[in-house]
């Protein structure tokens, strides 16, 4: 009997204030800008927080009050830009799909004997909480000898909304399928390795080391050396050598991958998931692997 | 029931802010000017009336083993109420306390008046208790809002008075500590007022006890 009575008055205050809500919300109802959910209906809901604002809600808000620039959402992509410029009446120049690139190479392949033949070198074995910004702290730059390379603890896996960034073989790869291009794994990285690309890009420079050539050379077999030879062959003029690295001018850039059949560390590659799939690869901070 | 005697513990011997320290979490958020806490009192004072009245008449019927569900549902829906209608008529109120208008659901001092004293009494003392205890409230924010405000903005009546509702300058603006319209300012007024208040009732104890001797 008293749980009859329990789910009558629940159930019927339930009913009674939901007629009264329904009736409030008829009575004191606000007009709202109809461009404000179509807007949001153009977006993808994710609240990924690429554009720079809270979520698709709020940058939606913006876009109608004019304060953001149409396009600002990487993951809805030119679809969702000119979608969005129909409703507001503009017109929105397109917009091309970014992936996100991590500018390192390091990733570790081992002999048989668990020598370290490929990728950067580890200086210690980092014990403490699996985190890159807490591992980047300790022990001078972080457990591995290029402070410029990735600490592969998976920060930017944590950040990516889309399942779209992993650690393989201690390095961070981006799956470019996945990937919508919001940025926020580049926001968590620690060692600011991780830009925008145009997906499919053929050729492109992995690594982001600005150490001097030996330096560099001593931390990993895979490191940029700042050798010019790229700079060199390209007929375009596409590369440039700044601070002992070379960086790709996309726009000069007509992928003809000359500058990857000459690079003495093969770390300008075709794709920057190469190498993968390799069965003497031996993922970090594995406790059968001396370094 | 009396009511003298319920707007004074209300006002000041049970003052659901100074005394009982309840709803602490709107009391520190949104105290930093006239505007929001008038309006947030008056909410919440309208809220506690409307569910202590239908709390009390509901009273018997509610089983006991499910009076918080009911009491949290009945709370709940005029909350509800309240924040569309803010929504529609005082857009500018209901901008600048934000969240902490559907927060009200959760506010100790509603649920605490359904739960000590709506669920025992009468409809009508219900509804009297609902109004001195908000009373109470209000009065208590006020207190709170004018001193940080004051100090904090150099200001009086933020949102109400003075040029484009900013409120009445009486402190010149680089002498106005912003901390006191921060958190850490908000905790420290919270507890002169508190010590206030307490000063003010041991001082009326005193005064009545005095009286009695003297007859």
């Amino acid at each position: 009997m008293d749980i009859i009575l329990a789910i009558a008055v629940l159930g019927g205050l339930g009913l009674i204030f939901g007629l009264v809500l329904a009736a409030a919300s008829k009575v004191f109802y606000v007009e709202t800008d109809p461009r404000l959910d179509q807007l949001n209906a153009c977006l993808p809901g994710a609240n990924c927080g690429g554009c720079g604002y809270a979520g698709c809600g709020a940058y939606a808000e913006a876009v109608l009050k004019g304060e953001a620039p149409i396009g600002a959402c990487a993951s809805g992509g030119n679809e969702c830009a000119q979608a969005m410029a129909a409703i507001m009446g503009v017109k929105a120049e397109a917009v091309t799909r970014k992936v996100a690139l991590v500018r390192c190479s390091g990733d570790r392949s081992y002999d048989k004997d668990g020598n370290l033949v490929r990728g950067s070198k580890i200086k210690a074995e980092y014990e403490g909480f699996k985190d890159c910004m807490a591992a980047s702290k300790v022990g001078g730059n972080g457990p591995i000898s290029c402070k410029y390379g990735c600490l592969g603890f998976g920060t930017c896996t944590k950040a990516c909304k889309y399942g779209a960034i992993s650690v393989k073989n201690g390095v961070a790869v981006v799956d470019e399928d996945l990937c919508v291009g919001c940025m926020a794994c580049a926001a968590a990285c620690p060692r600011n390795l991780i830009v925008p690309v145009e997906p499919g890009r053929n050729v492109v420079i992995a690594c982001a080391s600005m150490a001097k050539g030996a330096v560099t050379t001593r931390g990993c077999t895979v490191g940029c050396i700042g050798c010019g030879l790229c700079k060199k062959i390209c007929p375009e003029g596409a590369i440039t050598v700044t601070n002992n690295l070379a960086v790709i001018d996309y726009s000069k850039c007509t992928n003809c991958g000359l500058c990857a059949t000459v690079c003495p560390k093969k770390l300008i590659k075709d794709s920057n998931v190469e190498n993968l799939g390799d069965p003497t690869v031996k993922p970090m901070n594995n406790p059968e692997v001396k370094v | 029931m009396n009511f003298k005697k319920q707007f004074k513990e209300g006002l000041l011997t049970k003052n659901p802010v100074t005394v009982q320290l309840l709803g602490m979490c709107s009391t520190l958020a949104i105290t930093t000017s006239l505007f929001n806490g008038i309006g947030m009192g008056l909410a919440v004072t309208i809220i506690t009336i409307c569910s202590n009245v239908l709390i009390s008449a509901l009273r018997k019927v509610i089983p006991n083993q499910i009076r918080i569900a009911a009491y949290i549902t009945i709370i709940a829906g005029f909350v509800t109420v309240v924040d569309l209608f803010l929504q529609a008529y005082i857009p500018a109120l209901a901008e600048s306390l934000g969240v902490f208008i559907p927060l009200i659901v959760v506010n100790c001092m509603v649920l605490g008046r359904a739960e000590a004293f709506a669920s025992k009494n009468g409809v009508l003392a219900s509804a009297v208790d609902g109004l001195c205890q908000g009373i109470g409230y209000t009065v208590a924010l006020v207190i709170v809002c004018v001193i940080r405000e004051l100090l904090g903005s150099g200001t009086f009546g933020g949102g109400l008075l003075g040029p484009g509702g900013a409120g009445i300058q009486i402190i010149p603006q680089p002498f106005p500590a912003m901390q006191i319209v921060m958190p850490v300012g908000g905790f420290l007024v919270l507890g002169f007022v508190l010590a206030g208040s307490q000063w003010l009732m041991k001082h009326l104890e005193m005064k009545s006890k005095k009286k009695e001797a003297a007859k």
